[in-house]
Parts: C-alpha cells; structure tokens; sequence
C-alpha cells in the first residue's frame, strides 16, 4: 500500500507534494485501525453473526457479550482485570526503577567490568523465555512462592532490555557537569539518582514502563506455569482458558472476543495517556550511542 | 600533600562502590531469575528421561544422558526446517517493517504535515494488542467465510484468496509482525530524527535541495545507528518467533506443530515433557542468536560508525 | 530538549516515590520470607479440615452445576473444602502438573482425558488408587474402568465417556435425497451425492487434528495403535486393518469429498451456521458444541450411529472423555482419592455429573440419561439417549493408550496436513507416525515388539 504511494510521490506533479505524506500517513493510520476496528465490531456480535455476517457489519449482542463476561465465573473476568493491573502496574514500576538505577550505573560511572557487566545482562534478551518459565517455577516453588503472585511479580522485574534502554537514555540525557556540579555542592549519591537523574530521565522511563507494562500484560507463559489458582490469573491466563477447553466443551469464541475488546482498553488508554511524555527528544539520538 | 589525598580516598572508595550498589538490585534479581534458570536449564540439557525397572508401565527417571540431546537437536530435520521457515519469514518481515517505519518516520517529520499527532498514534496504537490477540483477530480477517478482504475480492471477481498457502502464508505472517511492530519502530526512528539539530539540513534547505533529497542524503546517514539497533532487535525477536504461528496453527492445516525452533522448543518442553531436549534446542538457539547479532553488528558498524565505533 | 538543570518540583515527588517503592521492596522481602505456601497451609492431620486442590475444566467455578455438586459434598463431608481450578485443558493441565509434580507441591484431584493419563502414570505423578475405589468398582462398567487401569492397578476414576454417533443435517439429508450412511462405504456414496447437489457443500471437514478421531476409526476397523504385551509396548500404527482406514479417507480427500478444514475454527463454524458442512462424526459431546458456535440450526440435526466398516457389526471404541487422578504427591490422597470415587462412580456423584452437560461414566448417571431431555441442538429427537446407550451397549472396543501420544499427535498432524494438501499417500503418514512412536519408546527404554 505504502509502496504503491512513494512510487507515486516521485512521479507525482510538484503541487501535489505537500499532500503526499499526509496521505500516505493517513493510509498507514487506517491500516493500523482497522483491525482494531473489527474487534470492537466483532464483541459485539452473537455467535451466529460472528460466523455469517459480513466482517464489519455490527452486530446485535454487544450488551449480552458483556453481561456474559461479567457473569461468567461469578464476575472473575473483572478480577483477572484487577490482578493484571497489579502485575503489570506493580511489576512495570519496580522494573523500571530498577532498570533506571542499573542503566544509570551502566551509563555515569566508570568501573571495573562495567562492559562485562552490561554484555552479560545484555544476552539475556537472547535466551527465549520459554525454556526459563519452569526453572523458574522450580526455583519460586522451593522457597514455597511459586502460586503467590510474588511468583508472577518477581520475575518481571528484571528487564534487560530495558536496562539497555535506561543506559542509553542516562547517556543521552544526563550531561556530565551536571553531575559534576551536584558532587561539588557535597550532593550525596542517592539524592543526585533522585532529585537529578531520574527527572532527567522520565521521558525514557515513561517508554521503559510502557514497554514493560504491555509486555507483562501480554506475557502469558510465567501465569501459566507459576498459578493454578484462578482468583489470582491476570486476563491473558483467563481468556487463554476460554479458548483451550477440554473435548465437549461448549465454545466461547464471542466471550474470547469480547474479553479481547475489554482487556486492549487499559493499554490503550495507557499509551493515549503516556503518548504526550513523548516529545520530540524521547531517545535523544541516544540510540546513536 | 597528605591531607588531601586522605581527603580524597574516601570519595573514591565510595565511588567505587557506588555504580555497584545501584546495580545491585538489577544484578541480584538478574542472577535469581535469569542465570540460575539459564544455569539449571544447561544442566538439564544434558539429562533426559529413561525407564527405570522396565515393563511397559516402568516409571521414568532423570538421568544424564550426554549430548545426546544436542545430537537430537541438531539432527532433527524439523529444529533445522524451522530455522529455515523462521529466516524466510525474517527476510519478508523485517525489511518491511522497517522500512515502513522508516517511511511513516521521515514522513512524519517533514515540515507543516498535519495530523501528525493522530497519525502517529493510530500507527503505534497496535503495538498495544497483545501478540496472541493480533493473531486471532488477523486469523478472523484471513480465513475465507469471515474475511472481509476475500468478500471484497469476490465481488471483484477476483476469485477467492488463500492466505495460508505457499509462500502466502509468510506474507500472512510478515504483516501481522507489521501490523503490531511498525508503530514501536516508527517511535524510535522518528525520535532519533527529532534529536537531529534542524541546523544540519536547514542548510540544504536554503542551498534548495527538496524533502526528499535532504531524507536520502542527510537524515538516512544520520539515523542509521538507530536502524541498526532496531534491526538488531528485530532479528533477535525474529528468531524467537512463537505466538503467531502458534495461535493461528490450530486455523489451518498449513502450521505445524513445530513450525518454527521456538514452536518446536515449546512442544518439547511442554507437551513431550522433554525439558532436557527443549533445553538443548535453546541453547542451539541462543548461541546461533549470538553469533548472528554479533556478526550483524560487526558488519552494520563498520559501515555506520565508519570502523571506529 | 530536556532541560540541563534539576527541576526541584518533580525532584522531592520522585523521592517521595522512592521512598515508597523502597519500602514495598522491604514488605516484599519480608513477605518472601513469611509468605506460607500455598500447600503448607492446608496441611493437616487426618479428621482435621482438608481443602483440596481440583484441577477441571468441567466444572467451572461460576456454574450453578459445578457449584451444587461441590455444596452435596459439603454437606456430607464437613470437614473438606474442595476447591475448582480450571488450568486449561488435557495438554496444559498435563504439562503443569509434571512440573508441580517436580518442584513436589502438586493439587489433590486433576481432571485428565483417558489418552493423556499413561504418560503421567509413567512419570509417576499419578497415584495408584485401586484399593480407594475397591467400594465403588460396581458403579462402573468394567470396559470404563479399563480406560483407566493400567497392570491391572486403577489410576483415575472415569468421569465421563464419549460414545460415537453421526451427528448430521437432518433437513439438508432429506432435502439432497441422502440416506443416512450405515457403513462406512455408504458415507462415501452419500459424500459423493452431497457434493453433486451442492457444489459448495461437503459432508464433513477432514480434520487432521483430531487424532483420536483417526484412533477410533482403526481401532474400530480391528487395529490397535498401542498395546502391552507382556513388558513390552506393541504399536499398530502401521497395520493392515489401520492403514485400509488410511485408504479410505485418502480416497474421500483425492476425490474432494471431504472439506480439508480443522474443526471448530472460525471457518468451520461459518461454513456449520451456513449448512455447507452437514455431519460431524464424532462423541455424543458432538451436538452440545455444534449447538454453541450454530444455535441458530437447532432442531434440524439429528444423530444415528456411527457407520461401520464391517456390516452388522456396531461395534466402536469411546472417544475423548475424562478421569479423575490423584497426583502422587498429594498431601490428602486418602480424601481426594475418596471425593473422586464420589464424584465419578456414586450413584449420586454420577448424576450429578449429568447436570454438567457431559456424558457421565457411572452406571448410574448413565441410567439417568434415559429419561433426560435430547440436547439441545435436537429436541426432536427423543430417542437421543436411549440411541447413545445402545452405543456404550455396543462399545467393546477397548483402546489402550501408550504413553508417548503427544509424540504421535504431532507427527500424525503433520504428516497428515502435508499429505492432505500435496495429495501425497496417507498410508506413508500411518508408516512415518509409527516409526516416530517406536523410536521414541525405545530411546526411552521401552521394550517394543513387532
């Protein structure tokens, strides 16, 4: 789609350049919405019309969906709602202090196996996931953890990558004489971090948390082997059991959806809320370094 | 003169320690949950499960059985086809995606376009979709009795679309990786743009070179590091490719069960309870990653740092 | 630009954040070091209160169904709580419970369907429990207990049993003139007459996915896929009688009779709701599905028994249905092991079970479901329960399940789906799925016989 435009663009008469981006942003903006789009359209659907109406025709059972959700299990849905905003509002908070503070460290002071410390902390962004979810299990159940939701907090809050992201936001935007300056004036460590760097910082943390907090609120494997108890499962765990059900077991694709629809809300609230943090300077050409 | 170098050793020492104790959370919670599990899962690679007591009911047992797991992974015509699929499928996914983020970025920072904050959260919007949800919606749009695109295409007489087919079904992919990573991407470029002094093209401007001479020549060079790095980032997430193919196997007889390394991994791990050979097959995985960022790395920075970076 | 000096506003509500989010790190250590187990809790000595852990996808916690049969066994067993948690289904359920299995802190009742319980047998996460249900062996039909006994030892307590039908179109057979196919080779001819009718209807989706389904078909041709004999596994994979089922759907696949499609996709729903796929061969579960994704064809389906290959012969092996095992580790095995024998094999538990909508495995539940309504998907037909009984009647087909059949599963759907889409031999997939089995079986050290 895009392709087609820039072929456009060139060949296109001068007059109609100054459009020309604009149209293609606005294509790109449909081809991102639409979708979108369709999940609000399809929640609302019976299951009947799911499956025979055309895509985006909406449908008439937009209140009964939702009735359902709620209903199901005794209003659970709106409890692993709950639980998925601590696990990822906790969870992103602490990783992002914590990533602020190491890739400060990383970024400000010279130190003895300060590159082997980064490169170490670095691969682990290389090792998948998946094979981690139950060592980790085993490790939490030892110390009779695993269950809890520290099980499903703790893990979460080391983020390589966002410590990579930390390090090269504390490079970009926090100068030197500040620091400096700071030391002079007998500032002690902890209170520079505070009142000096993590200001400084905010506009990267605000990315770091994003991130994190959408990846904690998608993540889905850890839930899944650290709970069995339903009461504390996050949304994704949920919606996963309405899909994985036994032979026999009735279908529940409209409740899927709908529970799709309603747990997409927060994060998209939370990016619409956090966009404005990000202005022109966000990386600072930091990824330069 | 003694007093002040007394004076000073204090400061050192605790600067010294200082970088030590901020990282300290990080590398404490890095060691708990990331190098003992990496720790315990090598271990486990070199162990498999072997019957004890015989008969045909005789139980199980952990036992150390060599490298005979990395001889399985390595051997497994599925693990090595998987690599293939999942390069293939990079080779679509991560040049278009970048380069529409590339394009949607410099797009984004030309002068006097409008809607530009719309825009640019409309295209980021996605990135909030979890993966497993972006793959079930796409599924509903790519599967002929409920996609609309195939509606439209028949009452264009363009026959029916089969987006499951081959090589189709890369493209099918490639775009749901589109779809949920251009926006993420679109950030960093068009960030990097902004942190461009618009003294270094102001001057091209004045000289009357147009927009798009002034993208080519100067903010291209100028934000390829930041290319770079996501490109680094995208071929890592690449390799790990797992909860697309996935959640639309079970829409399709085109995926199979080990479709992608990952894919593999995950059945391995979790429904042949093999976690040794799971183990095995990631750290195959992990160090082919290594090896493969390292390699880009060195080749991206010759060419962008000019050798010295 | 960010600006270059500290802004002291925000600065003082930073630390204030700090403070606070240090003092959480604290309470979290602490709460690392007191926080009990979930399991140490409950531990208690025999008489005292139990609570235990039941791992199910059938009975839900927010169903009025599952929600009275937990409150009966209240009231008769004060001093138990018995607590639902729905962990996804067999695979999942599988997977968790060997790893909890491993770090030791296991529930107390696991719900399992029948093909999934030799593997966690073998591992040894499933307790013996034949001297616990000694009391309640009569409530069972010997040929349910055998889904669950393996040397002669009881490892489950069979919930529920999946007796095969032909759920069809009824309306749609009668309008194309198709007689309801008693055999398996009048499936082909009706097959072929549905697709002369309506060019884009087919008489069934070919679902490589469904490997029991294909299990079922050989076992009921005469083939068994696994089997003991002695100390050693037999696999029949490859055998005659299972690879003429091959020949079968591989003819029906090359002459288009059959819709390659996976079940119960969005697609295959569309195309159920639309009445271009007009029979499901499968367990009586079949009509409670088809109903969910396509209320809107209620009373226009019907089901007969399954066809067969050999005429005058009905018998059929069962397909899917579940257990109830006890995890090795259970800290109340003595009382979860007494529930699931309630549950499952009571005359009172196994009609119970009929209020969840699932075909109970107790005689007595079974009993019941002669004077239940027909499902909803065919109120018309009042004999619905009384056929699915004559089946169970019929079903002397035993089908022993090996404890590699997640190895099977992917190697058989995969072969499967490639042969089906480039309308290469099927009896190539049976051969490859068997050799995959053998292998795997013995590099774990099982004796395998030819």
């Amino acid at each position: 789609m895009s392709a087609i435009s820039t072929g456009d663009r060139r060949r296109s008469p001068a007059r109609l350049r100054p459009r020309l981006p604009l149209i293609v942003l606005l294509l790109g903006a449909l081809y991102c919405l639409t979708p979108v789009a369709w999940v609000v359209v399809a929640a609302s659907k019976t299951p009947r019309e799911l499956f025979t109406t055309f895509s985006f025709a909406p449908g008439s059972g937009f209140l009964d969906n939702l009735a359902g959700l709620s209903a199901y299990g005794d209003g659970q849905f709106w409890r692993w709602g709950l639980n998925s905003l601590l696990y990822a509002g906790l969870g992103a908070v602490l990783s992002t202090l914590v990533s602020a503070m190491a890739g400060y460290a990383l970024a400000k002071f010279r130190f003895r196996g300060r590159e082997a410390l980064f490169s170490v902390i670095l691969a682990g962004v290389l090792v998948p996931g998946i094979v981690l979810a139950v060592p980790q299990y085993l490790l939490l159940a030892s110390v009779g953890l695993a269950g809890t939701h520290w099980s499903v907090l703790l893990p979460v809050i080391i983020n390589p990558f966002g410590i990579f992201l930390c390090r090269v936001f504390a490079n970009a935007a926090v100068p030197e004489s500040t620091l400096e300056a700071a030391r002079l004036d007998g500032a002690g460590e902890l209170r520079i971090f505070c009142t000096i760097v993590l200001p400084m910082m905010v506009q990267g943390l605000v990315t770091v948390f994003l991130l994190q907090f959408v990846g904690i609120w998608n993540n889905f494997l850890l839930p899944f082997i650290m709970l069995s108890d339903q009461d504390k499962y996050p949304i994704t765990l949920g919606l996963y059991t309405f899909l994985s059900k036994g032979a026999g077991d009735s279908d529940l694709y409209p409740l899927v959806i709908m529970g799709s629809a309603v747990s997409v809300v927060p994060l998209i609230a939370l990016v619409l809320v956090l966009q404005r943090f990000w202005r022109a300077d966000l990386l600072a050409g930091g990824l330069k370094g | 003169m003694p007093t002040t170098s007394a004076r000073r050793r204090r400061p050192r020492a605790r600067a010294v320690a200082t970088p030590w104790l901020f990282a300290m959370p990080a590398i404490v919670l890095f060691t708990l949950f990331l190098i003992i599990p990496i720790g315990y899962a090598v271990y486990l690679s070199f162990r498999g499960f072997r019957i004890e007591g015989g008969g045909a009911f005789g139980r199980r047992v952990l036992t150390f059985v060599g490298f005979d797991n990395y001889l399985a992974a390595l051997t497994d015509p599925e693990f090595v086809a998987g690599l293939g699929r999942v390069l293939l499928y990079g080779v679509i996914a991560i040049p278009s995606v970048l380069g529409l983020a590339l394009l949607f970025a410099l797009l984004l920072d030309t002068p006097r376009v409008r809607a530009r904050g719309f825009t640019r959260t409309a295209i980021f919007l996605p990135y909030a979709v979890p993966g497993v949800i972006a793959s079930l919606l796409w599924g509903f749009l790519y599967l002929p009795s409920t996609s609309p695109i195939t509606y439209l295409a028949e009452r264009l007489n363009a026959g029916p679309l089969d987006f499951f087919g081959f090589p189709t079904l890369y493209f099918s992919l490639a775009n749901i990786a589109l779809w949920s990573g251009v926006g993420f991407n679109m950030i960093i470029i068009f960030t990097s743009l902004r942190a461009i002094p618009t003294s270094v093209y102001e001057a091209a401007r004045i000289d009357g070179a147009s927009e798009l001479q002034i993208a080519w020549r100067i903010k291209i060079p100028l934000v390829a590091p930041a290319l770079v790095l996501t490109g680094l980032f995208s071929v890592i997430g690449t390799l790990q490719l797992y909860s697309e193919p996935a959640t639309l196997r079970p829409l399709t007889n085109s995926i199979s069960w080990t479709w992608v390394p990952l894919m593999k991994i995950y059945q391995e791990a979790f429904r042949n309870d093999n976690l040794g050979g799971a183990a095995a097959a990631s750290v195959v995985l992990a160090l082919g990653i290594l090896a493969l960022s390292l390699v880009l790395l060195r080749f991206f920075q010759r060419r962008t740092f000019g050798g010295n970076a | 630009m960010t600006s270059p000096l500290p802004q002291p506003r925000p600065g003082r509500r930073r630390r204030r954040t700090l403070i606070g989010a240090a003092a959480l790190a604290v309470a979290l250590t602490a709460a690392a070091c007191s926080s009990p187990g979930p399991s140490s809790s409950d531990t208690a000595s025999a008489g005292g209160p139990v609570t235990l852990e039941f791992w199910t996808w059938s009975l839900k916690g927010g169903d009025p169904a599952a929600k009275a049969i937990v409150d009966k066994y209240h009231q008769q067993h004060p001093n138990v709580t018995v607590k639902l948690s729905e962990v996804g289904g067999t695979a999942e359920t599988a997977s968790k419970l060997l790893a909890a299995d491993q770090a030791g802190d296991t529930p107390d009742v696991v719900q399992m369907e029948y093909r999934g319980l030799p593997a966690l047998v073998v591992a040894g996460a499933a307790k013996d429990i034949t001297a616990d249900v000694a009391g309640v062996k009569a409530g069972v039909d010997p040929n349910v207990w055998a889904l669950t006994t393996f040397n002669n030892q009881v490892y489950g307590v069979p919930q529920d049993i999946g007796p095969m039908v032909l759920t069809y179109r009824e309306d749609l057979f009668d309008k194309y003139g198709v007689k309801v196919p008693a055999t398996w080779a009048e499936y082909a001819e009706a097959a072929e007459r549905i697709r002369e009718k309506d060019p884009d209807a087919y008489i069934a989706s070919f679902s490589t996915s469904q490997l029991e389904f294909f299990a079922a078909q050989a076992a009921q041709a005469g083939a068994a896929w696994w089997s003991t004999d002695g100390n050693a596994w037999k696999v029949g994979i490859d055998s005659e009688p299972s690879l003429k089922t091959a020949d079968f759907w591989q003819d029906l696949v090359r002459r288009d009779l059959v819709k390659i499609e996976p079940l119960l996709t969005p697609e295959w729903n569309a195309q159920v709701n639309n009445g271009k796929i007009l029979s499901w061969a499968a367990a009586a579960w079949a009509p409670s599905v088809i109903h969910s994704v396509a209320p809107d064809t209620a009373g226009k389906w019907a089901s007969a028994p399954l066809p067969q290959w050999t005429p005058g012969n009905p018998a059929v092996p069962f397909q899917g249905g579940s257990a109830y095992l006890v995890p090795a580790k259970s800290e109340h095995a003595k009382e979860a092991a007494a529930f699931a024998a309630w549950l499952g094999a009571s005359d009172e538990g196994s009609k119970l079970l009929l209020g969840l909508d699932l075909y109970p495995g107790g005689n007595a539940g079974r009993q019941a479901t002669l004077t239940h309504e027909p499902p909803k998907l065919m109120p018309q037909q009042k004999d619905f329960y009384r056929l699915t009984d004559q089946v169970i009647k019929n079903t002397t087909i035993p089908v022993t399940w090996g404890p590699n059949v997640n190895v099977a599963q992917s190697a058989f759907e995969d072969a499967l789906n490639s042969a089906a889409l480039n309308k290469t031999s099927f009896r190539e997939v049976y051969q490859a799925t068997q050799r995959a089995v053998v292998a795997d079986l013995q590099k774990s050290g099982y004796t395998v016989t030819k």
